[in-house]
């Protein structure tokens, strides 16, 4: 074999690695209350928001409520405000990771009983 | 409107017959004219439409669905035009313009080719014409029941205010342009694979596929700008799902036409280009499909409409129709298709660099197409749903941009028959020294980080090189240089990308009204919102309401005014930020709301020992001394704190007593009022510490006693945004460039080199299958190699 494919082969090869190393770091599975304790690093978790549990700190924009699915029920913090629809949730995908028994967001989904209008959408595609 | 519906039924009739005259074209010729007429009557019928559909929103024909939801009488007349891409009616209408319009160039320029391509461009158009026709944004707007006393509405719903800016008139028409642009290419390589013909029909369609991934491209470069400026997420590119959709067409669009500068030159690459250019509108199709359908609404932060059912369908059979037809075709044609010619490159060769260029876009394609889909395909095999982050996008890449850079760099020295690495590293040296003193400048710049200096060296250095290739050829021969061009701003663009992000600080400030917060070397203050003049009480009403904000540091001084309005017309209010950006040459600071600023109504606190005196915001209190009454901790006890407030709108200070007092219910606090309304009260108390927290309590509605506004602000340090700025419309004028010379190619130079060098296709004759084709005879140099040999 010559040295410019044996070269070639191991950037590729490389650079294969490195993107599926990527790509396994990276995925974010949905799951389940009750599977947070075992796979709760960096997962997607919808949730029924239960909104008698809600507590917002104005001071620092965290929000806090309970939330649960068909197999239990969590905490969550988030701490980039309150959505505007929130109240009105009825239910949320929240984006982040769980430790000691609280689930900690970083991005949330709001879905509302209403079909939102996403003309954003329409015009950016 | 009926005059709408009748335009666009029109204009689908006429595309129908254009297909069916084209067809029979073939052994009537005089057909071809009809055919021709045909087209251009549903040219005619798709800008019709347009033109009615802009009447309707200016005439404010409220009446229409489409006009009532996204025009309103307050828009000016250039924005109301605008609404007619709005929707998702009036961006299919937009793409039906632009590819109704590209067929008028490519009906004049196809030569032999006519027939074939425009028999299956007018299919296209058919189909876009009839997805207009059950999706109509003609259609009357429902009548309620019981019916309103004024009707049809006098105004509309409105616009979505996130749109109501400049950028909603460029970016769409620009991006559509790149969309559209998209049908060409796949018809030519249909019709090359329907003729079994690969010569003429590469030459023909190279102008077109550069054209289209240079206006996707810049469509692109443009609705990133749109979200940095006007939508506050404090970066160019989020690798969403709607973004990722146009991203992976313009890939494979660009990996395209190397592969035609492989085959035109070289003669290699014959077999998979066809391949590569069908596949960027199929794949605009599957983008369109999975953001337009709502299979991904689950996944995206965006949010998505879903089309009419009867309209969806269509698009679906355009998807399948146009993914089998390429597979299909290409597969069966495969082994009658010339085979390529022989590599006959020593070293290292522009046919090396040029086929390295291939594959990394394929590659980056395949990354982001993969990543958008791994929800649908986790879910399709019946696993737990799960999401890619954004973050896999930029790792993934990092290896690939690494070899890009350097492919890139080497690119414009390398010639075609190879060359010896002395050769190419002697070519390279100053290009090199260069880039790693910008490394080295970078470093003591603070930019440390080992992967991503190294990513930005590189990036350097292919920029630098193809200044090098610019400066050496620009007297020569001008038109030459739109590749060169394109690949400085590319690489321009992406440092400004990867140092942007990569170095980017990024801190969350919650502002309290009256309270100074420190952040980014600078002290922030709240100073207003301007919103107050038209909406007292409640600013973020008013649609032009700007939040007023001081920044000071130890010389400089700035008010920014970032623009923050809740639209309420709807279910869900829809924030609309506006981020202001104070720019440098070097970086922005750039100052974005992470949520919605709220009114804090909880009281201003003060913790004070006995004898001590504390100020919060403008009322001064001090403790004078703690007294009990009543047996500690029996019913009746109180315990009272005196205290003297003074406040600088006072004339005078006051003394007052609010005490705690144990009662039935426990423990209560007894507020006392001040001189403008407020109310003094007690919080926690520690005896033994002689420490008591007084507690403020404001008084709605009494003007003195403001409510506290809390803005949660998110401010970036972006170093180096200029270079993106710079990129993209480098990139655009190199791609102009490189179009109108491989314009010219098609109607004067290689042309009728290469058609004359190569047999006339011949009639196809389906051949039994597994024969091999006749190898060719390496082509023999084209008038354009000979002009870049004599350049050296």
């Amino acid at each position: 074999m010559k040295l410019s494919s044996v070269l070639t082969l191991v950037l590729v090869l490389a650079g294969l690695a490195f993107t599926i190393r990527a790509f396994v770091t990276n995925t974010s599975p949905y799951v389940k209350v009750n599977q947070l304790a075992t796979r709760g690093q960096h997962v997607h978790l919808p949730l029924k928001p239960l909104h008698d549990t809600v507590r917002f700190d104005v001071k620092t924009m965290t929000l806090t409520f309970e939330g649960e699915d068909e197999t239990g029920r969590v905490k969550v913090v988030y701490p980039k405000g309150k959505p505007n629809n929130f109240e009105a949730a009825t239910q949320v995908v929240v984006i982040g990771s769980y430790k000691d028994g609280v689930f900690y967001a970083e991005e949330m989904l709001v879905k509302c009983p209403s079909k939102y209008q996403g003309e954003v959408q329409a015009a950016r595609n | 409107m009926l005059a709408g519906y009748v335009v666009v039924w029109i204009g689908a009739l006429f595309a129908f017959g254009s297909v069916v005259l084209y067809l029979l074209s073939g052994k009537r010729a005089h057909l071809m004219r009809w055919a021709r007429g045909a087209y251009v009557g549903a040219v005619l019928a798709t800008l019709g439409a347009e033109a009615l559909l802009i009447y309707a929103l200016l005439a404010g024909r409220y009446d229409l669905q489409y006009v009532f939801s996204f025009s309103e009488r307050s828009l000016s007349p250039l924005m109301k035009v605008s609404c007619a891409w709005a929707g998702q009616e009036g961006s299919f209408l937009l793409w039906a313009v632009w590819t109704a319009i590209y067929g008028l160039v490519l009906l004049r320029t196809a030569g032999g080719y006519e027939r074939w391509v425009m028999s299956l461009y007018g299919g296209v158009m058919l189909g876009l014409l009839a997805i207009l026709a059950f999706q109509s944004p003609f259609a009357p707007l429902p009548k309620p029941e019981p019916a309103p006393e004024v009707w049809p509405p006098r105004d509309g719903f409105g616009l979505n205010p996130v749109l109501e800016n400049p950028w909603m008139q460029v970016h769409p028409p620009v991006i559509f342009a790149g969309f559209a642009a998209l049908t060409v290419p796949f018809v030519y390589a249909l019709a090359a694979l329907w003729r079994n013909e690969y010569y003429e029909y590469a030459v023909r369609v190279r102008p077109w596929a550069i054209y289209a991934a240079t206006m996707l491209g810049f469509g692109l470069a443009l609705g990133g700008y749109w979200a940095y400026e006007t939508l506050g997420w404090g970066g160019f590119w989020a690798w969403d799902p709607v973004e990722n959709s146009s991203y992976f067409p313009w890939l494979v669009m660009a990996a395209a036409f190397h592969g035609l500068m492989l085959q035109i030159n070289r003669g290699r690459m014959v077999r998979w280009n066809p391949l590569l250019l069908a596949t960027p509108f199929v794949l605009f199709l599957y983008g369109t499909f999975l953001t337009r359908s709502g299979a991904l609404a689950e996944v995206s932060v965006h949010s998505f409409v879903n089309m009419e059912t009867n309209a969806l369908k269509i698009l679906l059979g355009m998807l399948i129709g146009s993914g089998v037809l390429t597979l299909g075709l290409w597969a069966w044609r495969y082994r009658q298709m010339p085979l390529p010619a022989p590599n006959l490159t020593k070293g290292f060769s522009r046919e090396a660099a040029l086929l390295w260029g291939i594959a990394l876009l394929t590659i980056s394609a395949l990354i982001s197409l993969v990543g958008t889909s791994w929800p649908l395909i986790t879910r399709a095999f019946g696993k737990q749903m799960e999401a890619l982050k954004p973050e896999f996008y930029n790792q993934a890449h990092i290896p690939w941009i690494v070899i890009t850079a350097v492919v890139l760099a080497a690119a414009p020295m390398l010639a075609w028959r190879g060359m010896s690495l002395d050769a190419i590293l002697e070519r390279l040296t100053k290009s090199w020294l260069a880039a790693v003193a910008t490394g080295f400048a970078l470093f003591f710049l603070g930019f440390r980080e080992p992967l991503t200096l190294l990513i930005c060296t590189l990036v350097a250095f292919t920029a630098y090189a193809n200044v090098g290739a610019i400066w050496r050829r620009f007297r020569a021969s001008r038109i030459t240089l739109g590749g060169f061009i394109t690949h400085v701003g590319l690489a321009l663009a992406v440092l400004g990308l990867i140092l942007s992000y990569a170095y980017e600080r990024k801190e969350r400030i919650v502002l309290v009204q009256g309270q100074d917060a420190f952040a980014m070397g600078y002290k922030w203050r709240y100073l207003g919102m301007t919103g107050n003049e038209k909406f007292p009480g409640d600013p973020l009403a008013d649609k032009f309401n700007r939040v007023r904000i001081e920044l000071a540091s130890h010389d400089e001084k700035f008010i920014i005014e970032p623009r923050f309005y809740q639209d309420r017309r709807r279910e869900e209010p829809t924030n609309v930020v506006w981020p202001s950006i104070l720019r440098w040459w070097d970086h922005d600071l750039y100052v974005s709301f992470f949520a919605t600023p709220q009114i804090d109504v909880s009281p201003l606190t003060l913790t004070l020992r006995e004898k001590a005196r504390g100020t919060v915001e403008g009322y001064t209190i001090e403790f004078l001394g703690f007294e009990t009454v009543g047996g500690m901790g029996a019913q009746g006890f109180r315990a009272i704190a005196k205290a003297r407030v003074s406040h600088p709108k006072w004339k005078k200070p006051v003394e007052v007593a609010p005490f705690q007092m144990v009662t039935e219910s426990g423990i209560v606090p007894i507020p006392v009022p001040l001189p403008d309304g407020a109310q003094l009260l007690i919080g926690q108390m520690d005896v033994s510490r002689r420490q008591v927290q007084f507690q403020l309590v404001m008084v709605p509605g009494k003007p003195e006693t403001v409510p506290r506004w809390v803005i949660p602000l998110e401010v970036y340090y972006k170093p180096f945004t200029i270079l993106v700025w710079l990129g993209p419309p480098l990139t655009l004028i190199g791609g102009l460039l490189a179009v109108l010379r491989r314009g010219r190619d098609v109607k004067y130079g290689v042309a009728r080199a290469t058609f004359t060098e190569f047999p006339e296709p011949k009639p196809v004759v389906v051949k039994p299958r597994g024969r091999k084709a006749p190898r060719l005879k390496e082509p023999t140099t084209t008038p354009t190699e000979q002009a870049q040999q004599a350049e050296r």
